[in-house]
């Protein structure tokens, strides 16, 4: 004997025709939705159109957050993981390179990870406005944010960039 | 015979070296323990076992309708407690309780920051005008009276202290001293009490809170070096590197140590007030013991503790008297009977500090406004939130205790800048006397999310550097910088708290000018633009103030409200034209009309209604005060942690921490009380 709801009528195909096309819009929906960028958590160099513009293959030109202070940074285009290597640059003002009692001080660090460089790191001022930081090591892949803190008299400004480290 | 006479000598000698060895091992340990019995006498007054054991809630004496502002300790036990309202009251341990006895008004000009008593019933009294008093409270009478050496300072802290008079190498005897702790100079003085000559200094402090003296250690607690710091007799300043603690939650560590008592060669009491807890801590900075933890819900004691600052221990009794001035009482906590579990809170191990609204917050001024920027005071932080959702969201944070860019000790102010762009903000910085700007490089539009990167640094100053090189700012005290205000034509006014006074900068932080040097200012609490002039509240004077860039001053309220005088804590120019303020005392939110000089009680006026004060219309310890575009008033309703929120229909908005909310389902809160 066969069960009743064999001998029932299935669903209507307006049914069947609204169930498939309630999941192709909900499968485009969430194409949608995956293909978004989450802005702004990779900014665009349209958005802050400086700090990430590259002068030379192995340089970064960075800027600082008012624009008083330009700064070209020398650094390698492969960023080496876990090896030290040397960070030099130039800063300038409106009038040029900055004054020699002008301080520097590099930096780098990873917000996301929420730490810096694993062993602090020393600039050395130089004349005509370069400086030099030995011992820069990224010690782990991923993203770092380079700062380059500048402070004259009572004033201090940062420039920043990201470099990623493959 | 002669061998024989050598052999008897030789016997002789081995046997009183036998007996010497003997006596020796027997008194040994005898002599050895009598030396450290004598070096550590301490132990034989408070046994560490008694120390372990210190932090049983015995009860809570409360002024609801005055609040304390100072304690001390008092020579025959029990403690004294002073209220703003400048009423001395004596409070002495009777059979199984603290009893208050009658208390007397003390005449001062401020609002009383700090009390000693020097003599059986003579109290040294300090007040937040840079002042002191010697106070005889058997004739009720001022004895003598002293209002600082020229330049500004606020005197916060007292002691007593031992000078040695030695005569060639000898000490011969000694001369009590004052020692005096002052907030403004950063520096401990010893004075002469009979003439008040200063005779030495010890600087380098930032925002030194008590002194306690043992014998020949002299211990200061400053809140902004979150230590505490010893002073050597001859040197001219604390020993920082070496004072015990630093910013943090775990045992040992301090986030704004406070009260401070020496209780003998070994040990001390800090009380270590944004975490909410007393700690017992070794000379060498080891943590031995603590108790207390934040109120869970509103006004509640029963040993919980909600920013403990000044402690009395009263040796004679056994007693911690812990003075919590945001809530109006003194708890009193015994020795735990040894077979009594501690509280499970004492054991609780905190993983990190426990985010609170501070004094200050700010609102961006953009067409979409989205952002809510938040002093977090416990963690030296400035929280960022998305204020759009019912809750606002954090989505970064900048800060942390420390001196490096982007770091603060003690921030004290925020706001944000009016321009285009991404939103700018401001933040004052009293420990390290610097402003800082950051940018939030998000637009309104961007979805939600929690990033640690998104606010950059933009620049600093350092204002005693600044202060130096400028004509007309230089003085004896390096600027403190307080409340700060951002004008629409991108001058930022900051609040010099070391005298009353504005400094004016450009949007790069270069020095424009001064403001209110001649204004009468006593305490400038809050400040916010005012179109071509800053609206300014000083909770000493009690006065709404508009101080015009061209120089002019005009007063806007001065004095008491409805009868019950007022603390102002914030203030704002409404878009309607009126001027509202917050009042800190009155936990009110006020209204002035300009013109006619009335005010109006807008919050806040269910006095003796409702003890919690977390109503819907409650406000208790209102401070910053912020008016949107759209005409939305924000209150920091800072004793409540929670942010309240007046639209133009009058609705009102509740948000912060789930306990203190209006609707908040809460038991009784306290038990024990007196």
């Amino acid at each position: 004997m066969n069960p009743e709801y064999e001998k029932s009528e299935g669903p209507g195909w307006w049914i069947m025709a609204l169930l498939v096309i309630s999941l192709v819009l909900g499968l485009a929906l969430l194409l949608l939705v995956g293909c978004q960028p989450l802005s702004p958590s990779v900014r665009s160099v349209e958005e802050v159109p400086f700090e990430m513009v590259k002068v030379a293959s192995d340089q970064i030109l960075m800027v600082t957050g008012d624009r008083s202070y330009r700064v070209l940074l020398n650094i390698p285009e492969q960023l080496p993981e876990n090896e030290e290597f040397t960070v030099s640059g130039t800063v300038f003002d409106a009038d040029g390179p900055v004054s020699d009692e002008v301080r520097v001080h590099f930096d780098a660090g990873m917000p996301q990870h929420g730490h810096g460089l694993a062993i602090d790191v020393d600039t050395e001022r130089s004349v005509k406005g370069e400086f030099l930081t030995p011992g820069v090591r990224f010690h782990m892949k991923g993203r770092w944010l380079l700062t380059v803190d500048i402070a004259e008299g009572p004033h201090f400004e940062r420039a920043r960039a990201w470099v990623s480290v493959k | 015979m002669a061998m024989n006479k050598s052999l008897s000598k030789t016997r002789l000698i081995e046997s009183v070296t036998e007996i010497s060895l003997l006596v020796i091992l027997i008194l040994a340990p005898i002599l050895a323990s009598g030396q450290l019995w004598a070096a550590t006498p301490d132990l034989a007054d408070i046994p560490v076992e008694t120390l372990e054991r210190l932090g049983l809630f015995h009860s809570v004496l409360e002024w609801p309708e005055d609040a304390p502002a100072t304690i001390c300790g008092l020579s025959q036990g029990g403690f004294a407690l002073l209220t703003e309202a400048q009423q001395l009251w004596t409070v002495r341990w009777n059979e199984s309780q603290f009893d208050r006895g009658e208390s007397q008004s003390v005449p001062l000009k401020g609002k009383p920051s700090c009390m000693l008593e020097w003599d059986k019933g003579i109290f040294v009294i300090g007040s937040d005008l840079g002042e002191l008093v010697l106070w005889d409270a058997r004739e009720s009478k001022v004895l003598r009276r002293w209002d600082g050496w020229g330049s500004p300072w606020e005197p916060v802290a007292l002691s007593q202290y031992e000078d040695p008079i030695t005569a060639g190498n000898k000490k011969e005897t000694s001369v009590s001293r004052l020692l005096v702790a002052d907030r403004i100079q950063g520096r401990v003085l010893k004075l002469d009490i009979d003439s008040g000559v200063l005779l030495h200094s010890w600087n380098g402090f930032i925002d030194p809170t008590a002194i306690s003296v043992f014998e020949d250690q002299i211990r200061v607690s400053d809140r902004g070096w979150h230590r505490v710091i010893s002073c050597m007799p001859g040197e001219d300043q604390g020993r920082f590197d070496q004072g015990l603690g630093d910013h943090g939650a775990a045992p040992g560590l301090f986030a704004g140590p406070w009260g401070l008592e020496i209780i003998s060669r070994n040990w001390m009491l800090v009380s270590d007030r944004d975490n909410h807890r007393i700690q017992v801590l070794g000379r060498h900075g080891m943590a031995m013991h603590h108790w207390g933890l934040h109120s869970l819900i509103p006004r509640e004691s029963n040993g919980r503790l909600h920013y403990p600052e000044e402690i009395v221990f009263d040796r004679d009794n056994m007693h911690v008297a812990v003075l919590e001035p945001s809530e109006r009482r003194v708890q009193v906590f015994s020795v735990r009977d040894p077979e009594m579990a501690a509280d499970p809170a004492e054991s609780w191990q905190r993983v990190d500090l426990v985010s609170h609204f501070g004094e200050s917050w700010a609102i961006d001024h953009g067409d979409e406004s989205f952002l809510l920027v938040v002093v977090e005071p416990d963690s030296e932080r400035i929280s960022i939130l998305d204020h759009r959702q019912q809750s606002p969201t954090e989505i970064d944070d900048v800060g942390g205790h420390g001196t490096k860019v982007t770091r603060f000790r003690t921030p004290s102010g925020v706001d944000f800048m009016h321009r285009p762009g991404y939103p700018r903000f401001v933040v004052s910085d009293r420990g390290n006397r610097r402003l800082q700007m950051f940018e939030v490089r998000r637009p309104p539009s961007a979805l939600v999310v929690r990033e640690p990167w998104i606010t950059a640094f933009i620049r600093s100053v350092d204002l005693s550097q600044l202060a130096a090189m400028t004509p007309g700012w230089n003085s004896d005290v390096d600027p403190i910088p307080g409340a700060v205000a951002c004008l629409k034509d991108g001058q930022i006014a900051v609040v010099d708290q070391g005298q009353p006074r504005i400094l004016l900068l450009n949007d790069q932080f270069r020095a424009l000018g001064l403001l209110g040097e001649t204004a009468g200012l006593k305490k400038i609490s809050a400040i916010s633009e005012d179109g071509n002039g800053l609206l300014v509240a000083d909770s000493s004077a009690q006065k709404i103030v508009r101080l015009g860039l061209d120089g002019s001053v005009k007063v806007i309220h001065s004095g008491s409200v409805d009868g019950v005088s007022v603390q102002p804590a914030g203030v704002a120019r409404h878009a309607d034209g009126s001027i509202w303020w917050t009042d800190s005392k009155g936990h009110r939110l006020l209204k002035t009309n300009e013109d006619s000089g009335e005010t109006l009680v807008i919050l806040g006026d269910t006095v003796g209604e409702n003890r919690m004060k977390t109503g819907e219309r409650d406000l208790y310890r209102p401070a910053a005060l912020r008016i949107t575009k759209d005409g939305k008033v924000w209150i920091l309703d800072q004793g409540n942690h929670r942010g309240v929120v007046l639209d133009k229909e009058g609705v009102l908005k509740h948000f912060g921490s789930a306990t203190y909310l209006p609707n908040a389902k809460i038991g009784t809160p306290t038990k024990g009380e007196s």
